[in-house]
C-alpha cells in the first residue's frame, strides 16, 4: 500500500509529490550570480600590541594572487567568489538559473534514469531538458546526477518549473518523482508617462517626460536609455548638457566639426544630467524628457499622427548580468479628422490677477469645405480665467485650408498657473463642433 | 503528512563551533594559565587565536599608566569583537570614555612627559570606535565617524608636509604638492565635513607615537612621521571603501579607490580590486578596461590577469572558461586558496556539485591550520545543504572542519 506524502505548495519553495519510499531525492534550488566576498579585517599598527598578528600592508606587497583576503589589508572587498545569497526575486529579462541535483541516497544502483524539465508560466511552456529517449544506464549509491538549466525571464507572472524524474530499481519496478520549483517574475522597474503638447503657429512640439524608478533591492547599473521615435517624428534628447552653451532649440547643432563620434559620445556622456557613473539606486527614480518635432514631410497630417515611438532601456546587474526593457509605442492623445485647429497667436508677456488681457486666436479651417464658425463659452467650464464680453459671437466664414484671426478678451481671477479653456467652435454649414479642452497654460502674476 | 526537509543550516555549523569553543586536541594552543601575565601574554594568546582567554586576561590586567592601559583596552574589543559579543565591547567602549578628552593628553601629565605634546589614544583605537556603530546596526554613522577621521588624517599630511620644507627637507617622489587639490576635489564626498574642519584647532592632531617630539628637529623625523600618516589615511579610506560596497554605494566607492590608485600608480592589487568593484556594480564594460591595463603592469601578471580573465568569463555567462582559468592557477599555485575556491564554485556552475565539494574538503583536509578560510567553510556548508539531505552525514563532515581552529566568521546577512 503507498503511502502518500504531499508538502504545501508554496511561492520559491520547492515541493515534492513523491511515492514511498524513494531511492532517490532530486533537489531543485535558484542559483544566481555568485557574489565577492566582503569581509571586514581587524588592522593594527606599529606599536600596537596586536600589529603582528593584524598587520596592515599596502596592497602592493602582495606576491600572490589572493592574499588581500587574508585580512592583511584593511581593504576587506576579495576576490573569493561566494555562493549566491537565497532570494525569491526574479526579474524580468534576468538570466534564471536552477540547480536540480538528483541524489541517489540508498545502497543499491537505480537505472535507467531519464529526467524531463519544464518551465511552465500563463502564456507558456518551455522544455529545457529532456533524457527520456537516452536515459542514464545506472546512478550509482551515493553519487548525484545534476543539471544547471537557464532561461530568460520573459515575462512579469508566476513561473513554475517541474522537475520529473524516471528509475527503475534492482527488481525492475519502475518509480517516478516530481518536484516542482514556484517563483514569480517581477519587472525591476516602473515607468510612468506624461505627454505635453505646446501648439505654436509655426511648430508642433511634443515633450515626454518619463519617471523611471528602480523597483528591486539593489542598484541597477543604467547602460542605455534610448527613445526610438517613430517615422514620423525627430526626436531630441533633453537629457544632455551641450558644453557650447547652445540652445537646446537648436535642431540642427552639428558641434565641433573636428571632434570625432567617439569623442562626441563620451562628451554627451559626461555632459548628461545624471552626471557621474550611471546608478540608480533602490526605490530611486529619475526623470527624463525627450522632445518631438514632426518631420518636414509629415508636418501637414502630424497631428493626427498619435505614435511618438517606445522606449528602450538597458541595464546591468551583478557581475554585468544584463537586463533589457523594451516599452510599448507611446500613443498622445490626438483627434482624428481633426477640421478645426485653434491656436494662440498673440499673447502678452505679464498677465496679472483681477486685470483684463487679450489673446489673439489663430482658427484654422483644416477641412476641404468653407466653414461658417461661431465661437461659444461654458463660464462652468472656465476656471481661473473668464471670458470678458460676449460669451457666444459669429466668427464669420472660413475658406477651407485657411485661418482667421480672432482676438479674445479675459479676466484672470486667481493667481497661479491657469488654463484656457471651456469654449467650443461649431461650423453651422456642416453642424460640426469642436471642445477645445486646454487652449493654453499661463501664469497669473500678482501685481506688486 | 508533511515531509520535513532535513538539513544543517550555517548557523547551525556556527552554533556546533561556537558551542566547542575549545581548542582542538590536535593543536597545541596556549591557554591563560601558560603564559605571562602581561601584554606578552595577550599577544600570545592572540597568536594562537584563542580569544576567550585573551579577553579574560586583558580583564585582569591593570596599568596605571593609561597609555599602556589603553593599549590593554584595544586588544580586550578586539577579542570581543572577535567572539562577537557586541554588548561587552559596547560597555568597554563606554568606560573608556571620550577619546578626545583631556584625560588621553600628554599636556595633562607634565611631570611624566615633559614638552610633549597631543593624544596617546592609539589610533587603532580610534578607528575601532569610529566603525562601531556599524556593529549596532548604524552603517552611517560609522561611515560619518570614518570620514571625520580621514579629514585629520589629511589636515595632519599637510601640517607635515610644510614642516618637511620648513625645514629643508624634499618631500618624497610624486608628493611634493600639498593636498589642498584634494581637499577642494569637486568628487570628495567629505567636502562637508572637511569645511567644518578647517575650524578646528591646529593643535587637534595625533601626535601619538610614543616618542613622537612636539616638534621635528630635523626633515627626516618629519619624513618619517608623514609615512605614517599616509598609510593611517589609506587604511581608513579602505575601510570606508569596505562600507560604501556594503551598503551598494558604488560610485563613492570607485572614486575613492580610483583616487588612491592615483596617489600609488602601477599597483595591479589595488587596480584589480577596482575592476571588481566595477563588476560587483554591474559595468562589466569598465571592468574589462581596467583588467586590460592590470594585464600591462604585471610581471607575476600572468595570475592576476588569469583570475581577472575569470572574473570577465563569469560575466559573459561562461562558467566552463571561468573554470578553465582559475584551475590554470591553481595548477600553477596548489595553494592559492582564492583560487581553488572560485575553482570549486565554478564545477559548480558546471553542474559538478560532488567535484566541488571534493576540491574544498581535499584543499581543507591537505593543511587544516592555514587553509580553512572563511568563504571557503561558507561555501563548503552551503554545498552541503544542496547535496545532502542526511543531516548526520554533513554533521560528520563538518566535524572535520570545526576539529581544527577558526577565526570568526562574518558570512553574509541572509534574508
Amino acid at each position: 500500500m503507498t503511502n502518500k506524502l504531499q508538502s504545501n505548495i508554496s511561492k520559491g519553495k520547492q515541493s515534492t509529490v513523491v511515492e514511498d519510499p524513494h531511492l532517490i531525492t532530486v533537489r531543485m534550488i535558484k542559483l544566481s550570480t555568485p557574489d565577492f566576498f566582503l569581509n571586514f579585517p581587524m588592522t593594527c599598527e606599529e606599536p600596537e600590541p596586536l600589529h603582528k598578528i593584524f598587520p596592515h600592508s599596502r596592497p602592493s606587497t602582495y606576491q600572490k594572487v589572493g592574499e588581500m583576503a587574508e585580512g592583511q589589508c584593511a581593504l576587506g572587498f576579495s576576490d573569493f567568489l561566494i555562493f549566491p545569497e537565497e532570494t525569491e526575486d526574479v526579474y524580468l529579462s534576468e538570466e534564471f538559473r536552477c540547480y536540480i541535483s538528483i541524489f541517489n541516497h540508498s545502497t543499491q544502483y537505480v537505472s535507467k534514469l531519464s529526467v524531463k524539465v519544464e518551465m511552465r508560466s500563463l502564456t507558456q511552456i518551455y522544455n529545457l531538458v529532456d533524457s527520456t529517449n537516452k536515459p542514464l544506464d545506472k546512478l550509482a549509491p551515493g553519487k548525484h546526477h545534476d543539471y544547471l538549466i537557464q532561461q530568460e525571464a520573459k515575462k512579469p507572472e508566476d513561473h513554475s518549473i517541474t522537475c520529473t524524474v524516471w528509475y527503475q530499481k534492482l527488481d525492475g519496478e519502475t518509480k517516478t518523482i516530481k518536484t516542482s520549483l514556484n517563483f514569480r517574475v517581477s519587472s525591476p522597474l516602473s515607468l510612468e508617462t506624461k505627454i505635453h503638447t505646446i501648439k505654436t503657429l509655426s511648430l508642433e512640439k511634443v515633450f515626454l517626460e518619463s519617471r523611471i524608478e528602480n523597483k528591486t533591492n539593489h542598484p541597477l547599473f543604467l547602460e542605455n536609455i534610448k527613445f526610438e521615435p517613430s517615422a514620423y517624428f525627430e526626436m531630441e534628447d533633453l537629457n544632455q548638457i551641450k558644453n557650447d552653451g547652445n540652445d537646446n532649440d537648436d535642431d540642427n547643432d552639428n558641434g565641433n566639426d573636428n571632434d570625432n563620434d567617439d569623442d562626441k559620445q563620451k562628451q554627451k556622456k559626461q555632459d548628461g544630467t545624471f552626471s557621474g557613473l550611471s546608478y540608480l539606486q533602490k526605490n530611486n527614480h529619475r526623470q527624463y524628457l525627450f522632445k518631438f518635432k514632426p518631420k518636414e514631410k509629415f508636418a501637414a497630417k502630424s497631428r493626427q499622427i498619435s505614435n511618438l515611438g517606445y522606449l528602450s532601456i538597458s541595464w546591468r546587474t551583478l557581475f554585468g548580468n544584463l537586463g533589457h526593457l523594451q516599452t510599448r509605442e507611446f500613443l498622445r492623445d490626438v483627434e482624428a479628422n481633426q477640421v478645426i485647429e485653434v491656436i494662440v497667436s498673440k499673447i502678452p508677456e505679464k498677465i496679472y490677477v483681477e486685470k483684463p488681457f487679450e489673446i489673439e486666436c489663430e482658427i484654422q479651417n483644416l477641412s476641404n469645405q468653407e466653414m461658417d464658425l461661431k465661437m461659444i463659452f461654458f463660464k462652468e467650464k472656465m476656471k481661473g480665467i473668464m471670458i470678458s464680453g460676449l460669451s457666444s459671437f459669429d466668427i464669420g466664414r472660413v475658406q477651407p485650408q485657411s485661418s482667421v484671426k480672432v482676438p479674445l478678451q479675459l479676466f484672470p481671477l486667481a493667481p497661479g498657473l491657469q488654463n484656457i479653456t471651456g469654449f467650443g467652435i461649431s461650423d453651422i454649414i456642416s453642424g460640426r463642433s469642436s471642445g477645445i479642452k486646454d487652449l493654453i497654460s499661463v501664469f497669473v502674476e500678482r501685481e506688486n | 503528512m508533511q515531509q520535513e526537509q532535513r538539513k544543517i543550516t550555517t548557523e547551525s555549523a556556527l552554533s556546533i563551533f561556537f558551542e566547542s569553543q575549545k581548542p582542538p586536541e590536535k593543536l597545541s594552543v596556549k591557554k591563560r594559565e601558560d603564559v605571562p601575565n602581561s601584554i606578552d601574554g595577550i599577544e600570545i594568546l592572540a597568536r594562537d587565536k584563542n580569544w576567550k582567554d585573551m579577553v579574560h586576561l586583558t580583564l585582569l590586567l591593570s596599568y596605571d599608566d593609561l597609555r599602556q592601559d589603553l593599549q590593554v583596552k584595544l586588544c580586550q574589543l578586539i577579542g570581543l569583537r572577535q567572539l562577537r559579543l557586541i554588548e561587552q565591547a559596547a560597555e568597554t567602549l563606554k568606560k573608556i570614555g571620550d577619546l578626545n578628552s583631556a584625560t588621553f593628553r600628554y599636556e595633562n601629565y607634565p611631570q611624566k612627559y615633559p614638552n610633549k605634546k597631543g593624544s596617546f589614544v592609539p589610533f587603532s583605537l580610534r578607528i575601532f570606535a569610529a566603525e562601531f556603530p556599524h556593529f549596532q546596526n548604524n552603517t552611517q554613522s560609522a561611515i560619518h565617524n570614518l570620514y571625520q577621521i580621514h579629514s585629520l588624517c589629511i589636515r595632519e599630511i599637510v601640517t607635515t608636509k610644510t614642516q618637511i620644507v620648513k625645514l629643508g627637507g624634499i618631500l618624497p617622489e610624486g608628493r611634493n604638492e600639498p593636498e589642498t587639490k584634494y581637499l577642494n576635489t569637486e568628487f570628495s564626498p567629505q567636502k562637508d565635513v572637511i569645511q567644518k574642519f578647517s575650524e578646528i584647532d591646529i593643535e587637534e592632531t595625533f601626535h601619538d607615537i610614543p616618542d613622537t617630539l612636539e616638534s621635528f628637529e630635523n626633515s627626516k623625523q618629519a619624513i618619517d612621521y608623514l609615512s605614517v600618516l599616509e598609510k593611517r589615511e589609506q587604511r581608513v579610506l579602505f575601510i570606508i571603501i569596505n562600507y560604501h560596497i556594503i551598503q551598494q554605494n558604488y560610485e563613492l566607492a570607485i572614486r575613492h579607490l580610483h583616487d588612491i590608485y592615483l596617489k600609488w600608480p602601477k599597483d595591479p592589487m589595488l587596480l584589480s580590486t577596482l575592476g571588481r568593484v566595477f563588476l560587483k556594480s554591474g559595468d562589466s564594460n569598465s571592468a574589462r578596461l581596467i583588467f586590460k591595463e592590470v594585464e600591462k603592469l604585471t610581471s607575476y601578471g600572468s595570475l592576476y590577469s588569469k583570475m581577472n580573465s575569470g572574473f570577465l568569463e563569469i560575466s559573459n555567462g561562461k562558467f566552463s572558461k571561468a573554470k578553465d582559468f582559475f584551475q590554470e592557477i591553481c595548477e600553477r599555485d596548489p595553494d592559492n586558496a582564492v583560487a581553488i575556491n572560485n575553482l570549486a564554485l565554478m564545477f559548480l556552475y558546471t553542474a559538478k556539485l560532488e567535484k566541488a565539494i571534493t576540491i574544498l574538503e581535499d584543499f581543507i583536509r591537505k593543511n587544516p591550520n592555514q587553509n580553512v578560510h572563511e568563504p571557503i567553510i561558507y561555501n563548503l556548508c552551503r554545498l552541503y545543504d544542496l547535496a545532502y539531505e542526511n543531516p548526520e552525514e554533513k554533521r560528520e563532515i563538518l566535524k572535520l572542519v570545526v576539529d581544527h581552529y577558526i577565526n570568526y566568521f562574518n558570512f553574509p546577512k541572509k534574508k
